[in-house]
């Protein structure tokens, strides 16, 4: 039921009615032309932007640094502020951290160490001690999880290239965050490896 | 991002909300922006207008029941904050109606806009209804972008009056009149799209 002549209008500019439902032949006419609109507006290219990546750790660290200007997030001052209350706990994490190193260096199946280095081009970035291990590692991590992977050496950098599926499922998703790795939109995961340069 | 981890980082707080945040920028962030652009035509606001929906999505977090899915969400937020924006810029005036289509017209335009295998003819006729709908439509959106923006987001999402009052935090009647002002605004800014419909549904 149309009771008037815009709602006939932007029934037809929604798409929710087609001409041919109408039998007045004045809403009919206009359930036209607000179809006509609508198939018009649809065609319209969208406007000149820049290039959009799904994924970019400045972006995203601009976004948490607004998150702490706006109270949302506690501001990293009020984190450092609370160092000196811990410092004591803090030094006897030192040393047993300088422990669990000096006892990782000294034991050779150690598992590889990472770190995420950006994200570039949708390719994921990470650095680590072993990247070859660390190829061999996420492979078979990703395979155990029914991950189809392939992997490649190029230049000193090893790289993987998998299709995960789409909803993530939570075993891959904790693969992915135990290894600092974000999750890729579309699905396509490309990761490259490159050595730590040691200090 | 899966509205149930959404729902747990709100209700974790903290540096789950961290994490989630990077997950929404992930997850959103470009068609997010695909979408603001449209409206406000400008690379710098539309990123700063995503940025603060991320911000406001996570102010309002406790809101979302989970009813719909995060994206529809989350773009009605969005379209406030551009709403708001534009109503910086934006004085509303009032617009006097005038003539749109005759029916043999419309008919003909709508026709001409959806056949799928036209004629040379019709070829050739179509192209200069897009020519004419494309310098009328920008400019629209140009001078106008309140009413243009808001006739894209019903084409693209089939808004209803309740869904545009919704949007624009208006009375029923106060939306009706809104919708009204688009109709008259689109016949102006169209009027030579319009004038061609008409001379060649008159000719048809």
């Amino acid at each position: 039921m149309i009771d008037n002549e815009d709602d006939a209008w932007l029934e037809g500019l929604a798409g929710r009615l087609e001409p041919a439902q109408i039998e007045s032949a004045f809403s009919r006419q206009l359930v036209f032309e607000g179809a006509a609109l609508r198939e018009f507006i649809r065609r319209q290219p969208p406007p000149a932007a820049p290039e959009i990546p799904v994924s970019d750790v400045a972006r995203e660290l601009e976004v948490i640094a607004r998150a702490r200007r706006e109270g949302l997030l506690p501001p990293a001052a009020d984190r450092a502020h609370a160092r000196p209350r811990l410092r004591r706990v803090s030094l006897a994490a030192a040393a047993v951290l300088i422990l669990a190193v000096g006892a990782s260096i000294w034991h050779t199946s150690v598992p590889p160490q990472e770190a995420l280095r950006g994200v570039s081009g949708g390719t994921v970035l990470l650095e680590a001690r072993d990247p070859a291990a660390l190829r061999r590692e996420l492979t078979e991590e990703l395979h155990a999880a029914g991950v189809t992977v392939s992997g490649y050496e190029r230049l000193g950098r090893f790289g993987i290239d998998a299709d995960l599926p789409r909803p993530l499922p939570p075993q891959i998703a904790k693969i992915l965050e135990r290894h600092h790795i974000p999750a890729p939109a579309d699905g396509a995961l490309e990761i490259e490896i490159e050595a730590r340069v040691p200090p | 991002m899966d509205k149930t981890v959404f729902m747990r980082a709100c209700r974790d707080g903290g540096t789950a909300i961290e994490q989630a945040l990077r997950e929404l920028d992930r997850g959103f962030f470009a068609i997010l922006y695909k979408d603001a652009m449209r409206t406000l035509r400008d690379a710098d606001a539309t990123r700063d207008l995503v940025q603060d929906t991320f911000i406001k999505v996570w102010r309002r977090c406790a809101t979302f029941r989970g009813d719909s899915d995060l994206l529809p969400w989350i773009k009605v937020i969005l379209r406030h904050g551009a709403i708001e924006r534009l109503r910086q810029t934006v004085r509303e005036v009032s617009m006097e109606d005038h003539e749109g289509l005759t029916a043999d017209a419309s008919q003909r335009i709508y026709e001409l806009s959806v056949e799928s295998n036209p004629t040379p003819e019709e070829w050739a006729r179509r192209s200069e209804h897009e020519a004419q709908f494309r310098s009328g439509w920008q400019r629209f959106q140009e001078e106008d972008p309140l009413h243009a923006g808001v006739m894209s987001w019903i084409v693209e999402d089939g808004l209803s009056n309740d869904d545009i009052a919704e949007l624009l935090n208006r009375s029923p009647g106060a939306t009706r009149e809104f919708i009204s002002q688009c109709r008259k605004r689109a016949r102006r800014y169209l009027a030579d799209w319009y004038a061609l419909a008409s001379e060649q549904g008159g000719s048809a």
